[in-house]
């Protein structure tokens, strides 16, 4: 079963790939730390914290970043400015 | 996993230390360029993006790898001519095998014994399709017509191509038997001595009625018709059953030999390549007393199931001798002559109706005797052709 939830001022997309998740952030503008638990991505709207296990990251075309791995916690944190 | 297209257009390999893959990760984002970066720092890139690459990442240290994909391999083997030579032969066996059948498959509906496969593949193999045969001599259409004017049984024939397998789908022919009816005038008799059960006259004057009894050769229905029936002759038809008494017997010797097997040993081996038989053993030596053969044939199939075009064909004798005579015990002699009684009984009523059976045993001096007397109820009339006398 598929959830879906809107997060303003943040556009995700999340796809199950066998064991583990892809999960598309648009938009970002740089990525802050990568590390296999942890990946803090920084976009227009505040940033995003992604933590889990083997997380690996890839650049697409469109400033679409896409994570990958066994993601277990996933935190939007809003920049107020 | 590397893209298809990168493969053939080349690409190479970057690697950024691990603390540096946020900071590459961010100046290609801004660059506009794609990348799948690994969690060791290593990220794959298009021979022609690598300049775009280089400049994004600016004064970040990496690492890049030499040219990869086809493009790399070329020129590593342009400085190999040993290796450049292997592949080149590689790549010739390659076409000149993907030119060949590997594989006759044949689809066909359900398993008839008349339409079997080896004998399908046998007409095959006449029409020109074999196992071994070059796909660019074959002219399929030509083949569906030679296959399908030589078969007999096969109406509808399709040869399509897979790589180097040829599936063949066949449809059995329908015939439509007019039934033809035989001319002359005749006559039904009894073909045994029985009580007549029930008749049946198509055609004919019939002779006798149901509670008759008759012996062998007597008429039943005649093709002679009387006076009140019109006159004249016909051909009689018709069905008559009889209620009959018949009695199986089924024997079974109180002694018998056994055959006591020895050593096998190989009489031939022979590898066959493309239909080319090579012979690697031939033993013609002759063995003492009797001897069973065994042929047996080897195919070596891939893991999908096609076949390989080598076959190993062995030929082995298992030598054996007789043992002196043994006895049966009692109870053996009664199960081995039921066993026999019941099959013949089988064989011998087949379609006949079985109105009452009675099966009783005795020892003889040879071992034992196994009797059953059965009332059946059986068509009894018989065709006899009139002759002008």
């Amino acid at each position: 079963m598929t959830e879906k939830r809107t997060i303003p001022h943040f556009h995700l997309e999340a796809e199950r790939q066998g064991g583990s998740v892809s999960l598309s952030l648009y938009d970002a503008e740089a990525v802050s730390a990568v590390s296999p638990e942890w990946i803090l991505v920084k976009m227009k709207g505040g940033e995003i914290s992604i933590r889990g296990e083997r997380l690996s990251v890839a650049v697409l075309e469109n400033r679409r970043l896409s994570v990958r791995g066994m993601i277990r916690t996933l935190e939007v944190l809003y920049d107020p400015a | 996993m590397i893209r298809p297209d990168r493969w053939i257009l080349g690409y190479r390999v970057f690697r950024v230390p691990q603390e540096e893959i946020a900071r590459a990760a961010t100046a290609l984002l801004r660059a506009g360029l794609s990348a799948n970066i690994s969690p060791d720092g290593r990220f794959a890139v298009s021979s022609f993006r690598v300049r775009r690459t280089k400049e994004a990442l600016g004064s970040l240290s990496y690492e890049i790898s030499p040219l990869c994909g086809l493009p790399g391999f070329a020129l590593a083997l342009w400085h190999r001519p040993g290796a450049l030579a292997a592949c080149l032969v590689l790549l010739i066996l390659a076409l000149i095998g993907a030119d060949r059948v590997w594989d006759v498959r044949i689809e066909r509906d359900g398993e008839d014994p008349d339409f079997s496969s080896a004998a399908l593949i046998g007409e095959l193999e006449s029409a020109g399709l074999s196992v071994g045969a070059r796909w660019s001599r074959i002219d399929r259409d030509e083949v569906e017509a030679s296959f399908l004017s030589s078969s007999p049984t096969v109406g509808w024939i399709s040869i399509t191509r897979t790589g180097t397998v040829a599936h063949v789908k066949i449809r059995k022919k329908t015939v439509y038997e007019t039934e033809e009816r035989p001319e002359g005038y005749a006559n039904i008799l009894a073909a045994e001595d029985c009580v007549i059960e029930e008749i049946t006259v198509t055609r004919g004057y019939p002779v006798v009625s149901v509670g008759d009894t008759v012996r062998k050769g007597d008429l039943l229905i005649s093709g002679i018709l009387p006076a009140e029936a019109g006159g004249g002759f016909c051909r009689a038809e018709g069905s008559v059953l009889g209620r009959l008494h018949e009695s199986v017997q089924a024997n079974c010797a109180r002694l018998h030999s056994e055959k006591e097997y020895g050593r096998e040993e190989y009489r031939s081996i022979s590898l066959e390549i493309f239909n080319f038989p090579i012979n690697i053993l031939k033993n013609s030596r002759n063995s003492d007393g009797n001897c069973v053969i065994i042929e047996e044939t080897r195919v070596l199939s891939l893991p999908g199931g096609a076949n390989l075009p080598f076959r190993l064909s062995l030929t082995r004798a298992l030598p054996y001798r007789l043992t002196d005579p043994i006895p049966y015990s009692d109870e053996e002699l009664v199960r081995i002559a039921s066993s026999r009684l019941s099959s013949e009984v089988a064989r011998r009523f087949a379609g006949a109706d079985l109105l009452s059976i009675r099966v009783y045993g005795e020892f003889t001096a040879d071992g034992y005797t196994m009797t059953a007397e059965a009332g059946i109820l059986r068509e009894v009339g018989q065709i006899a052709e009139l002759t002008e006398n």
